[in-house]
């Protein structure tokens, strides 16, 4: 199956979902360096990957689906949408262990200008592979 | 507080560009890879890094490895969920966030604590 690009679901969405995306990342993004501040980038550090942004992910995708879906399908479009979202989301989990990785010891080693990008590559491309494999395998669906 | 309203924006900002990202590609089994995008880290490390160094920074990220593993927890039970039963996606997303929680707490007193 080819990824592609496609900006109608831009026009499907709300801007006040939008905007509770960006408030509720920026409210995360705050209380993380608080608490790294009241306790040690040890502790902090495990906040770095708060699935913070997935719930409300869910919520918004659950409810375009229900104003898209017949009303024999509403809970099960909402659903099986949902089930897509979060496969996908586990395999960008394995990216995320990989940019942990790559900044834990690039960062001990490199610049920070080096190091930060490095590990976003890591992630982008073992999430991606992780995505391709299972994909490949037939055990992922949408 | 000029601190914090600028990891509010730069937070908020990333994490808004990754679900744009994540609104935009198909299929959307490949979309939701984004719904895991480092976002907060990448908003807080780079603030961090201006006042404290790689250093800090540096075991910040050892300890986001076991933040990581309960993500995946988190996401693969949701999924796992939804898939045996008839429930509402959206209080299985936000109570299983408790399991997140449980897997890093675990993770922390095994591994990170110690070190």
């Amino acid at each position: 199956m080819k990824i592609k690009l496609d900006a109608s679901p831009l026009r499907e969405s709300s801007w006040s979902g939008h905007l509770l995306r960006f408030a509720i990342g920026g409210l995360v993004t705050v209380a993380v360096g608080l608490f790294t501040k009241m306790t040690s980038p040890k502790a902090g550090g495990l906040l770095l990957a708060i699935p913070s942004i997935v719930p409300l992910g869910i919520a918004l995708l659950a409810r375009l689906q229900n104003k898209k879906a017949g009303p024999h399908s509403r809970g099960d479009r909402a659903r099986h949408a949902a089930i897509i979202e979060a496969t996908g989301a586990s395999m960008g989990t394995l990216g995320l262990l990989a940019f942990a990785v790559v900044a834990w010891q690039l960062l001990a080693r490199t610049r920070a200008w080096i190091a930060l990008p490095a590990a976003t590559l890591a992630w982008a491309a073992v999430a991606a592979g992780a995505w391709y494999v299972r994909k490949s395998r037939g055990s992922a669906s949408g | 507080m000029g601190e914090l309203a600028i990891r509010f924006v730069a937070g908020g900002a990333l994490v808004a560009l990754f679900a744009v990202m994540g609104d935009i590609f198909t299929p959307k089994s490949f979309a939701g890879l984004f719904a895991a995008a480092p976002s907060v880290a990448l908003a807080t490390m780079l603030l961090t890094l201006h006042q404290h160094g790689s250093a800090y920074v540096s075991t910040e990220a050892r300890s986001m490895m076991v933040g990581a593993v309960a993500f995946t927890a988190y996401t693969s039970t949701v999924a796992w969920v939804l898939h045996r039963g008839r429930r509402r996606p959206t209080p299985v997303a936000v109570a299983a966030l408790v399991l997140w929680g449980a897997v890093a707490a675990a993770g922390w007193a095994l591994f990170v604590r110690p070190l």
